[in-house]
């Protein structure tokens, strides 16, 4: 699947859990922007991302693995292998 | 040892979800209990119970993280909040979002999580979907959720706590936070204590047949403490949020103070001489309400008004032979009494807090709340005292110290004095 794609499929899970003020940085977010530090976002809210993206695309993310996801890189990373697995 | 007041009150009550609309609803009467179908559908013999109806989510969004805010679902948690949050700003306290406070802390009790968030997440597991559960309902389920989130929300760096003693929670929490606070130990704290509004809870509690059946199609007279015909309690849900500071840190502030806790005191009655898990020892009753009076080193006749426990139950004629044998006076000697729940009915371990804060009303405000639904009293309780301390009609009166005190299953009991604050 295309990481453009998926990266606004991930902006729109980010979305819900992010305060008003903070949503206009999803518009530069790159591979690099960590969740917490720099969208101010609360860690155990991103446990609820990957758990959506999970049901979203039908894969599962090890819990080892999700407690490694600080970036939107990492996070894009996890799931294009995922994906890829399933041949998608 | 330091002196302990009140600088701030918040309240979530089934007449009132904040100190204004509470304040004007135990003036006057205003009852907060309601008819509600989905009880009657639920096959309920009680389909009365007191929720805070007006009671709107939208008021905590500011104070929470957006996924905070969008997984909140435990009433226990929300009430818990909205009654801290007020009491803080009450307090006219500032949150600092970038430091910890040393010297605040919070003691946050509740009896039962909130059931029906309970039930939601067990269907998850039922239908096989757990993982798809989501991660904020621990957090919300465990005992001291409330306080873990009052305790983030204002960056407490004391002791955060839950305390859980059935009916007796809220009153015990004030009466732990104060000794925080006399012993040094901190110089300001959050007391408080909440109740779901769980229909699960509530038919628990009507399966065991002491709620009151017979006022379904008057929901306003259904909870009648000390009346002939009361017939069992009316449940309520809720908070009530008080803050408590050493004296000195108060009047450095220049902080309003409601009043003065002079005493404190918990005890069991052990589940012997007559105590059981649902029924109070008189002897343990008796024996917390007395060492209240003697640790606060004043003499019974001094006191104004009881704020009593007093649920609608056959336990009221007896609290009220004990209050007047602790006390020592009866007949015309006996102080005015009086209780919130014939306006909320019992909020359970929110019932303390929330009857600690319309004592500080009372006391701060001089006037003393009616009895509702009390027209023709019970005879056992008029042998004892005279029916003119039962105060049937709101009631302009300077009051200088209050008792009072809340019992729980499992025989336990709690009592605090608070007093007018004089320098």
């Amino acid at each position: 699947m295309e990481r453009a794609v998926l990266l606004e499929d991930l902006k729109s899970l980010m979305g819900e859990y992010m305060h008003d003020d903070d949503k206009a940085k999803l518009a530069t977010i790159n591979d690099d922007t960590d969740f917490v530090n720099d969208l101010n976002m609360d860690s155990i809210d991103m446990v609820d991302v990957v758990i959506k993206a999970e049901n979203k695309y039908g894969i599962e993310i090890k819990n080892e693995t999700i407690v490694k996801l600080n970036t939107v890189g990492k996070c894009l990373d996890v799931v294009q292998e995922r994906l890829a697995e399933k041949g998608l | 040892m330091k002196r302990v007041v009140i600088t701030g009150l918040g309240v979530v009550a089934p007449n009132g979800i904040n100190i204004p609309q509470f304040t004007h609803a135990i003036k006057n009467g205003i009852s907060g209990l309601h008819f509600l179908q989905e009880l009657k559908d639920g096959l309920m013999g009680c389909c009365v119970a007191g929720v805070p109806v007006a009671f709107d989510d939208a008021i905590l969004k500011p104070y929470l993280s957006p996924g905070a805010f969008k997984s909140l679902r435990s009433t226990t948690v929300k009430y818990a909040l909205a009654a801290a949050i007020e009491a803080w700003t009450n307090a006219d306290l500032s949150i600092n979002n970038n430091e910890v406070d040393y010297e605040t802390g919070c003691v946050f009790g509740n009896g039962v999580c909130d059931v029906d968030h309970m039930r939601y997440a067990i269907q998850f597991y039922e239908n096989n979907e757990v993982q798809k559960l989501g991660v904020r309902h621990i957090e919300q389920l465990m005992t001291s959720g409330a306080s873990a989130y009052i305790g983030g929300m204002f960056g407490l760096g004391n002791q955060v706590t839950a305390n859980s003693s059935a009916c007796s929670t809220g009153t015990e929490a004030v009466v732990m936070a104060y000794e925080k606070i006399k012993t040094g130990n901190a110089k300001r704290m959050i007391a408080g204590s909440c109740e779901a509004s769980s229909k699960y809870i509530w038919g628990v509690f009507d399966a065991m047949r002491v709620l009151n059946r017979n006022f379904n199609d008057d929901p306003k007279g259904a909870s009648r403490p000390m009346s002939v015909d009361s017939a069992g309690f009316v449940h309520g849900s809720g908070a009530g949020a008080l803050i408590l500071e050493d004296l000195e840190t108060a009047l450095e502030r220049n902080a309003i103070i409601y009043g003065e806790i002079i005493s404190g005191f918990v005890n069991s009655g052990g589940q012997r001489n007559c105590g059981s898990m649902t029924a109070p020892a008189s002897a343990g009753v008796r024996a917390c309400i007395e060492t209240t009076i003697k640790n606060a080193n004043i003499n019974a006749n001094e006191i104004d008004l009881i704020c009593g426990h007093l649920t609608g139950t056959g336990a009221d004629k007896m609290e009220i032979a004990n209050w007047a044998a602790a006390l020592n006076r009866k007949g015309n000697d006996f102080p005015f009494i009086n209780t919130t729940k014939s306006l909320t009915g019992h909020c359970i371990s929110a019932t303390g807090s929330i009857e600690c804060v319309a004592a500080l009303l009372q006391l701060h405000e001089n006037f003393i709340q009616p009895n509702m639904n009390c027209e023709n009293i019970q005879p056992e309780i008029l042998e004892i005292i005279n029916e003119d301390c039962i105060v049937k009609k709101p009631m302009n009166k300077t009051i200088n110290t209050i008792i009072k005190a809340n019992f729980g299953f499992g025989d336990v009991n709690s009592c605090v004095i608070f007093k007018k604050y004089n320098q």
